[in-house]
């Protein structure tokens, strides 16, 4: 470890220490949860933290502010996070590590159209800093998307944006937007107060073990690559399906829909991820350059042309899960009039090299038959089949399912003889399933985020080019079905969805498969 | 041979699955052969069964009461359970006796599929022990990685050739003593050695790593000179293992460890000729990460702390972690084992 070059400046030596760490420690850090009594920092955020810090992947000088609009103090506080923690934390909690982490934990009473709420932080991040060193501010806006921007400037306007010393990093998840104006202009207010390098987009599908799985699979096995393209790729099938309704969130979901809730982000992801390039290295830049590669080139149609390309339906009344269960206009909060999709179908076309002529359809929906995440690469069939007889039957071309959830794996579908004397065939399937080969437990998604956030790796956050490419995507459809009278097909709960959404696939003998 | 299966056989139809058999003076392939029968029977209409595609673990024999913890151990894995475990008893007659269990858990909805794995039991004499390897060999399931596992840190590996065999060595090391160390000093370079109580401390590894983060604490580097490092009762031994992480990590020499008045102390020497004293002191047992309660590292009157700032190895399961390939921890150990070791020896 030398201290001085030739010229006898001095050298600041290597760290020796990082070589042996897999996973880095974030620097000195404090958290700052706006809407930190609210729900999600509840279920998801609270038990995160301490989840991460009991495991020994937070630093040790670390602190959360809670900032929200109820009457409360640090006390009050501290039992509501203990409450949050015992209630949701994966792991229960552990006396020890809570006493470790309850002092840690303080909280700011103020509203957030107040410019003085933003001035007293800033004051006490500054007052702790001086008094316990500097750290990292990262800022993490657990409240309604309407929210974004102000509280974006307003940390702005007291110092803690861009440029500010010690750095900060501001979180927001999605909706980034009501549609592509609102979104643009979302990006250009935030982007107005911090740099796109300090803004961490989350979309928390992309934090999940098995999505980020999906590049592994794709890019770690050689076989795969030669085949992964429109030469033998006849069409490919995302289906995001959930049997339950929309609970109690009538009020965002009958503004959202199908189509702003899942389509225009988690199933665009996945259909980048599956179509994209690969990337030159695994680094948040690099990968995220390939997936804006891939959302711009996906065919952004006409307004004219969206019947033609995407079907939307709204559950009535039905049966899920041997129990009945109401129209989605029945349900709490939901206008009786309401047009607002609960299932969109949508035939995406990539255009560019690897994928021109081969269809992505892609489905979401609500009170479909099951909870169901896959994606189903259908291969074209063989182009002559030797041993072809009259009464061999249809022989399935090969298929690869990529399982997100609930049972996380991937099946080869490949055709063999039946044992016996004829030349009968049927399909079989090579099955890999997660679990059975997987040792150990998944940190939840908010905790991967987090601490992806905390160490500065953007590589599972959306950047904002590629928020804007997704809305370019559906835009033309929101317009259409603005202006369109029609209301959405219905499908019965429990259903397939809407049977208009048959259409899109009915040629060439394609047809969905069974949720 | 004499066998005891257990349930009936209906004809004309699959055998309902029998999870448990036992025979004497059995072979590998008398062995293989009702691992086949159980898996084939295993399943039906109702349930969907797969068997686990892990790995084989090899548990070396231990004393009576070592017995009980690696039943313990084994029962607490659950859905980490490896795909096949070999256990390895010494008994007198000159046979093998077996034991067979196929343990299958049961899907809890509609679409989950059941893992099964077995567990065979082997009560060996000590003759056919010392060549347990090619006892073992047939019955280990091909393409999975195999690990061995030495229950108790003092055990005689029974076989070198199982060190062949077998990809990773998993240990607890925290229980062992000076001559366990240096023996996992010596296996270290020949076979991953997956020691739990390195896991146990990659907390403060990577917390030493992050303190030193920044260019003005790396400056301090070349003029530390006091390193003091706090540890529960019986964490001397995460202590060592930690300070000669350190040591090897910084590039120093370490010196022999003394002793006194309950307080350990090595110096190692810097590559400039500087000496760096570390002490290693001992903290109430209530406290500590893998052994290890803060960390102290002193250049002149600057000092460094490193704390645990709540972090406890508890929440993790390491036997777990120890199981996969290539856990998380597993990096550093070599050198850090090599570095305790030539403190034990004395070696400057």
């Amino acid at each position: 470890m030398s201290t001085a070059n030739p010229t006898g400046a001095e050298v600041v030596p290597e760290n020796p220490f990082a070589e042996d760490v897999e996973e880095a420690l974030p620097p000195p850090t404090t958290l700052v949860i706006f809407g930190a009594t609210g729900d999600l920092a509840a279920r998801k955020l609270l038990p995160a933290v301490y989840n991460l810090r009991h495991g020994g992947l937070m630093p040790e000088q670390f602190r959360v502010i809670g900032i929200g609009r109820r009457e409360s103090g640090d006390e009050e506080f501290r039992a509501h996070a203990r409450e949050s923690i015992e209630s949701h934390s994966r792991t229960g909690i552990d006396d020890d590590a809570w006493r470790a982490l309850e002092p840690k934990l303080e909280f700011m009473r103020g509203s957030i159209d107040d410019p003085e709420l933003f001035q007293s932080l800033g004051d006490r991040l500054r007052g702790l800093d001086e008094q316990e060193g500097p750290t990292q501010r990262v800022f993490y806006l657990a409240v309604s998307p309407t929210l974004f921007a102000t509280i974006a400037k307003s940390l702005a306007a007291v110092g803690l944006g861009s440029g500010a010393d010690p750095p900060s990093r501001l979180m927001i998840e999605k909706p980034f937007g009501h549609d592509r104006e609102s979104a643009l202009a979302l990006n250009a207010e935030v982007s107005s107060a911090f740099d796109e390098s300090q803004i961490f987009r989350i979309d928390h599908y992309l934090g999940k073990e098995t999505v980020q799985n999906l590049q592994v699979m794709r890019f770690a096995n050689g076989i795969l690559e030669p085949v992964w393209n429109r030469r033998y790729v006849e069409h490919v099938q995302i289906t995001m399906a959930e049997d339950i309704g929309i609970g109690r969130r009538a009020a965002y979901y009958d503004s959202a829909g199908a189509i702003r809730d899942v389509m225009q982000n988690h199933m665009l992801q996945l259909l980048s991820l599956v179509a994209m390039e690969a990337p030159v290295r695994f680094e948040a830049d690099t990968i995220r350059d390939e997936k804006v590669k891939l959302l711009r080139s996906i065919r952004r149609y006409s307004a004219a042309e969206v019947p033609d390309y995407v079907v939307r339906g709204q559950y009535r009344a039905g049966w899920v899960g041997g129990e009945a269960v109401s129209a989605y206009v029945d349900e709490e909060g939901v206008p009786d009039d309401s047009k607002t999709d609960t299932f969109v179908a949508m035939r995406a076309e990539v255009d560019n090299w690897r994928w021109a002529g081969t269809p992505f359809y892609l489905r979401c929906g609500k009170r479909l038959p099951r909870r169901v995440t896959e994606i189903a690469v259908q291969f074209r069939p063989v182009p002559h089949l030797p041993f072809a007889r009259a009464d061999m039957g249809d022989v399935e071309p090969n298929e690869m399912v990529l399982s997100v959830q609930p049972d996380e794996g991937a099946s080869l579908r490949l055709v063999a003889k039946v044992p016996g004397q004829t030349m009968s065939v049927r399909p079989v399937l090579m099955e890999f399933k997660y679990g059975t080969s997987f040792l150990g437990d998944s940190p939840e998604a908010y905790e991967r985020l987090l601490h992806d956030a905390l160490v500065g790796d953007a590589t599972l956050f959306t950047r904002a080019d590629e928020v804007e490419e997704e809305w370019r995507i559906i835009e033309p459809i929101l317009e259409r079905w603005q202006t369109d009278p029609q209301v959405p097909d219905t499908y019965e709960a429990g259903s397939q969805g809407p049977a208009d959404a048959d259409r899109l696939l009915a040629i060439r003998g394609r047809r969905w498969r069974q949720i | 041979m004499s066998t005891a299966a257990a349930a009936d056989h209906r004809p004309g139809r699959e055998k309902p699955k029998p999870t448990r058999w036992s025979g004497e003076g059995v072979t590998p392939d008398d062995i293989n052969a009702e691992l086949d029968r159980m898996h084939r029977a295993a399943g039906g209409p109702d349930q969907v069964l797969a068997l686990a595609r892990t790995l084989n673990l090899i548990v070396a024999p231990c004393a009576d009461p070592g017995e009980r913890g690696v039943e313990r151990a084994l029962d607490r894995l659950g859905d980490h359970t490896p795909s096949r475990t070999l256990v390895l008893r010494e008994h007198d007659p000159e046979r093998v006796d077996a034991s067979v269990v196929m343990e299958c858990e049961t899907p809890t909805a509609a679409g989950q599929v059941g893992l099964c794995h077995d567990r065979v039991l082997l009560s060996v004499d000590r003759a056919r022990l010392e060549h347990a390897a090619s006892f073992l060999a047939p019955l280990l399931v091909s393409d999975l990685p195999t690990v061995l596992w030495l229950p108790e840190p003092r055990a005689d590996i029974p076989d070198a050739k199982l060190l062949e065999r077998a990809q990773y060595l998993l240990v607890d090391s925290a229980g062992g003593g000076p001559d366990e160390l240096r023996r996992l000093a010596e296996l270290a370079p020949t076979i991953r050695v997956h020691d739990l109580a390195w896991g146990r401390l990659e907390y403060w590894r990577a917390a030493i790593a992050a303190a030193f983060d920044p260019s003005e604490r790396r400056r301090l580097l070349p003029k530390l000179d006091r390193i003091t490092l706090r540890h529960e009762g019986r964490g001397l031994h995460a202590g060592l293992l930690l300070a000669g992480w350190i040591i090897a990590r910084a590039g120093w020499r370490p010196g022999s460890l003394e002793r006194q008045n309950g307080q350990a102390t090595v110096t190692a020497s810097r590559g400039d000729g500087g000496e760096v004293a570390i002490e290693l002191d001992q903290a109430p047992p209530e406290h500590g990460c893998g052994g290890v309660d803060a960390i102290v590292f002193a250049a002149q009157s600057e000092e460094i702390p490193v704390r645990r700032g709540g972090a406890t190895s508890s929440l993790r399961d390491m036997f777990a972690e120890a199981l996969q390939p290539e856990p998380s921890f597993s990096r550093g150990y070599a050198p850090a084992v090599a570095t305790a070791a030539a403190m034990l020896d004395g070696a400057g």
